[in-house]
């Protein structure tokens, strides 16, 4: 299955607020090319948040989130299947073992890779792990599972929360391998939120 | 910090609760007179046994309802997200022990308040028999504390020892990574059986299959004693009803972490209602068949009207109690009631 080039991703007057909070986004409009994109900010800028209002995560209150003509709030499982989205906290699903989790989340999208985990188990260093629940993984390894995981199941949105937390030095640099083919890409968006520098250049930074 | 802890998880479960404590409080208060004796009758037994055999037994059973009360409210006294940050913190064993011991105090309230108000109620009443005895019934009252919180204590321990986490198991490593990879793994199986099997929802299995026990004894013993099997049926009804509610209260807490992480995948959030339903229904419709293979074939004839009726409202009754959940604590208590109080009223007339 092909992606279509023109890619286009476009959150208008999105707004949350957890319950007895503030509003942590209010009215948040951006449109999103393809590409590498740095989502920068300050603690409590709702960076995570964002993430996960445009992963279907939360629910915003108010505004919408459309991924060429298909709307999150409208079409949401249509909307869900072109994103996966690899949160800060240890991943859900955490009975399952890594290759039991991508065994499930690939009956769920329709471009999930098989070969392109493998070459992720391998290149993040999984081998040893994959038969073991998640839950019994350290929070490095968790964490790569994730990663590995949402990589391969080539959504054209892909949202990763702190992705080079908790990573080994061989990890890291993979993942910036990964980061910097997804700078260049005309088709899809890597959506990072992140503390550290990234490593690589990406192609749009967006700072809140 | 402990005490406190263990109040606020106790106000919790009571807020949960009241409405099933309300309804039986307004059912049994008719009898009140009756049944206020009873909590302290065994104090004042032991004492009159003397020294033997029947004076500890009756102490030990005076303690176990305060036993039972422990082992119920454990989770409540030490939750277990709490055990690896209490292992992390300089605490002596004694001081452990104290904690434990304050939080023991809490969960047995119910049984000394009972218990306190039961020996008024004879203090009141003070019948003949028990003239001189007093002092030895309070004795006996302080003793039964220490057992039943000496018991609670070893409790205590029994939990801290089975939270312990496990050596890490590899499961079904597979030859081939390819073939794992490309094996597809259901919903059904990785959101609800795993769970079951692995960890997150094993409360729900350990449910289901004390559910499950339970009502294949209660048509064992109708079998065993069929001149009482009427009320048997009645403990089957109670049974099958009492464990579907419990199945799926337990469901919606346990599976609530996996429906929210769900939430990001493509997968229909209306799909939980009906996968929850199923698992609480499950041991229902095993313990209806068993019902039905039961009377079929025992020792009894059934009524021609009645014992359809009972079947069909066996289907019916836990789907009924577990469908219809809206309204405040007392409503949904007094639906459960009603429900079950047809059923069990079914249940009387299908023997003859």
């Amino acid at each position: 299955m092909t992606v279509d080039a023109d890619f286009s991703l476009h959150c208008e007057a999105l707004s949350f607020a957890y319950p007895g909070s503030r509003r942590v986004v209010d009215l948040w409009t951006h449109d999103f090319a393809a590409g590498l994109c740095w989502l920068r900010g300050a603690n409590g800028t709702g960076k995570s948040t964002r993430l996960k209002l445009l992963a279907g995560a939360l629910t915003p209150q108010y505004g919408s989130v459309r991924w060429q003509e298909v709307d999150l709030l409208k079409q949401p499982l249509d909307y869900r299947r072109q994103v996966a989205w690899v949160g800060a906290e240890p991943p859900a699903f955490e009975h399952l073992s890594p290759a039991e989790r991508f065994a499930f989340l690939a009956g769920l999208y329709p471009r999930a890779d098989a070969a392109q985990w493998q070459a992720h188990v391998e290149g993040f260093g999984l081998m040893p792990f994959l038969g073991q629940p998640l839950s019994q993984l350290s929070t490095g390894t968790q964490h790569k599972a994730a990663l590995a995981a949402a990589l391969a199941l080539q959504t054209p949105l892909l949202l990763l929360d702190e992705p080079l937390n908790a990573l080994d030095a061989a990890s890291v640099d993979y993942l910036r391998g990964l980061m910097r083919a997804a700078a260049q890409a005309s088709d899809r968006l890597c959506l990072v939120v992140s503390h550290e520098d990234l490593g690589v250049m990406p192609s749009a930074t967006l700072d809140l | 910090m402990r005490v406190r802890g263990s109040a606020v998880e106790l106000r919790a479960l009571l807020r949960r609760w009241w409405g099933f404590f309300f309804v039986i409080l307004a059912v049994t208060l008719p009898f009140f007179s009756t049944v206020i004796g009873i909590p302290a009758l065994p104090l004042f037994w032991a004492v009159q046994q003397g020294p033997g055999w029947w004076a500890p037994l009756a102490l030990l059973a005076h303690a176990m309802p305060a036993v039972l009360l422990c082992w119920a409210l454990r989770e409540q006294m030490l939750p277990k997200r709490w055990l690896q940050a209490e292992s992390a913190l300089p605490l002596r064993r004694a001081q452990r022990h104290r904690a434990d011991l304050a939080v023991l105090l809490l969960a047995q309230a119910p049984w000394i308040l009972l218990s306190a108000g039961s020996m008024l109620a004879w203090r009141l009443d003070s019948p003949a028999w028990m003239r001189g005895l007093w002092w030895g019934a309070g004795l006996g009252f302080l003793f039964s504390l220490l057992l039943s919180s000496g018991l609670g204590l070893l409790l205590m321990q029994a939990h801290r020892r089975s939270a312990q986490t496990k050596p890490a198991t590899r499961i079904a490593v597979r030859s081939s990574i390819r073939l794992s990879a490309t094996r597809s793994v259901g919903t059904w199986r990785a959101l609800l059986w795993l769970p079951l099997q692995r960890g997150p929802a094993r409360p729900v299995l350990e449910a289901q299959i004390q559910g499950l026990l339970a009502a294949l004894l209660s048509l064992a013993l109708a079998w065993l004693w069929p001149m009482h099997a009427a009320w048997f049926l009645a403990l089957f009804t109670l049974a099958v009803m009492g464990f579907a509610a419990r199945v799926h209260s337990l469901a919606l807490r346990c599976y609530e972490a996996l429906r929210l992480a769900s939430q990001s995948l493509p997968l229909a959030d209306a799909g939980w209602v009906g996968r929850l339903m199923a698992l609480a229904l499950l041991p229902a419709a095993l313990s209806w068949l068993a019902l039905l293979l039961t009377l079929l074939t025992g020792p009894w004839a059934l009524a021609p009207r009645a014992a359809p009726l009972f079947l069909l409202f066996g289907l019916l009754a836990p789907t009924l109690a577990i469908v219809f959940r809206g309204g405040t604590a007392d409503l949904r208590a007094g639906r459960w009631l009603l429900i079950w109080g047809v059923w069990v009223a079914l249940a009387s007339e299908t023997l003859l």
